[in-house]
């Protein structure tokens, strides 16, 4: 597959899988989702591959579902409604079924939607200016699966603040 | 609206932020039959009224809430009789997970939370302390099994702080900065500044969708009962749920307008 919106690399026994829409904070369009699936299933099935780092180009990690999009291909969100109901989303590691050991790099900002990656990677680090917060009920939209995925892997408090605070808050990286 | 009249409570409005304060200052704020009556009506009330967006729960005095009030179970046995049913049926009414409050719930912990105080703890949304608050659990140490307020925080913090806690009973305290540390509170502050800062996060919070927060609160709070493929299935039920409903489509607009979003009041 020829990826537009990822970068698919390997360094010695590392796949990397790299967003590649820094101008869109790394927001996911449906071709970007697309190649999700494709791309981690590339690099669980490499041999060469044993452990696979996934990042971000640009000053964000992922910032969720790509709302210039959504508001203008007349779908919406829509789109994603089928695979939501039936819970089959093909996006993280976890989705995807890969078992091989998966770090999360966070090299920015992570919003909403981007902790999905976080929630399902083995080992998240972060740069030390990398930011988090969840702006989903500050744009009259539900939090809902990926703090449930963050919510069993670390202290609960701490996911429902970001849930309730939305954008008015950000958690530094010291403390996540 | 009608207002109830609270003996035990201070039941009050500030702006969208709806306050729910223990006011047995004398007694630790412990909780005695008339505070356990009042409890599940002013949580129905701030719940139920339209101008509260937030609900902040905190304590008059040195205390935020020690419990059961063991004075008056050892004076007056038959005082608490129907608590004691309840307890028996796990069909508690104290906190505002047991009343089915529908609002985000910030706990300001302004002194000490012992015993069935952590119930308080354990139930809000958002949590955070005055410098000088404390966190026990002495049940142990007065012949008592802890077990509904630990259950539920062993579920959203790391588990051996709560059982340790369990069992050093009356013998060793977290102070607030520990709290932090292990995920129980987000946030300490000066005890001056304590009320304040409930406050003014009430009001940003206020600003976010209600009917968006409502289900997320749902979703969140129930998957803490369901395995994590169900609960992520459940949760994507409440976020497909919401799609239709005139704040999911405001939301995006104001932001690309770059205004305050005007939500649906229900």
């Amino acid at each position: 597959m020829t990826y537009e919106c990822l970068k698919v690399e390997r360094h010695g026994p590392v796949g990397w899988l790299i967003n590649n829409r820094p101008d869109q904070l790394n927001a996911m369009n449906a071709r970007m989702r697309d190649e999700f699936a494709e791309a981690w299933k590339e690099l669980d099935a490499d041999p060469d591959v044993r452990v696979i780092v996934h990042t971000g180009e640009g000053r964000a990690l992922q910032t969720g579902v790509d709302v210039a999009e959504i508001a203008t291909d007349g779908v919406g969100m829509e789109r994603y409604r089928q695979s939501l109901e039936d819970f089959d989303l093909h996006f993280t590691a976890w989705h995807q079924e890969v078992w091989k050991p998966v770090i999360t790099a966070v090299n920015g900002i992570c919003a909403g939607g981007g902790f999905h990656w976080i929630a399902d990677a083995d080992i998240v680090i972060c740069a030390s200016d990398a930011q988090f917060f969840d702006p989903h009920v500050s744009v009259g939209q539900v939090v809902s699966i990926e703090a449930i995925g963050l919510m069993r892997k670390m202290p609960v408090e701490a996911v429902m603040r970001m849930a309730f605070l939305g954008r008015h808050e950000r958690m530094a990286a010291e403390r996540a | 609206m009608t207002t109830t009249t609270y003996t035990t409570l201070d039941v009050e409005r500030h702006g969208p932020v709806g306050w729910l304060t223990f006011d047995r200052p004398d007694h630790g704020n412990a909780m005695d039959a008339a505070m356990l009556a009042e409890l599940e009506g002013a949580w129905r009330e701030l719940d139920a009224d339209p101008a509260v967006g937030v609900i902040v729960n905190t304590g008059n005095g040195a205390a935020f809430q020690t419990g059961l009030d063991v004075q008056q179970l050892a004076n007056d046995p038959e005082a608490l009789r129907e608590q004691s049913r309840r307890t028996k049926r796990a069909e508690l009414r104290l906190t505002a997970w047991h009343n089915q409050v529908s609002k985000p719930v910030i706990a300001a912990v302004n002194g000490t939370c012992a015993g069935g105080g952590l119930h308080f703890v354990a139930d809000a949304d958002i949590v955070i302390a005055g410098g000088s608050a404390v966190f026990l659990d002495p049940h142990v140490s007065v012949g008592q099994v802890t077990a509904y307020e630990a259950i539920a925080l062993v579920r959203k913090s790391p588990m051996e702080p709560i059982v340790r806690m369990a069992l050093t009973g009356r013998h060793e305290r977290v102070d607030a900065a520990r709290a932090r540390q292990l995920g129980i509170c987000s946030e300490v502050v000066d005890d001056g500044r304590l009320r304040e800062r409930a406050q003014e996060l009430g009001e940003l919070i206020a600003r976010n969708s209600p009917a968006a927060m409502a289900a997320t609160k749902r979703a969140l709070w129930g998957a803490l009962e369901h395995d994590l493929t169900e609960a992520s299935r459940r949760g994507a039920r409440e976020l497909v749920g919401l799609w239709g409903h005139p704040d999911q489509t405001e939301g995006p607009l104001a932001w690309a307008e770059r205004r305050e979003p005007r939500w649906e009041t229900s």
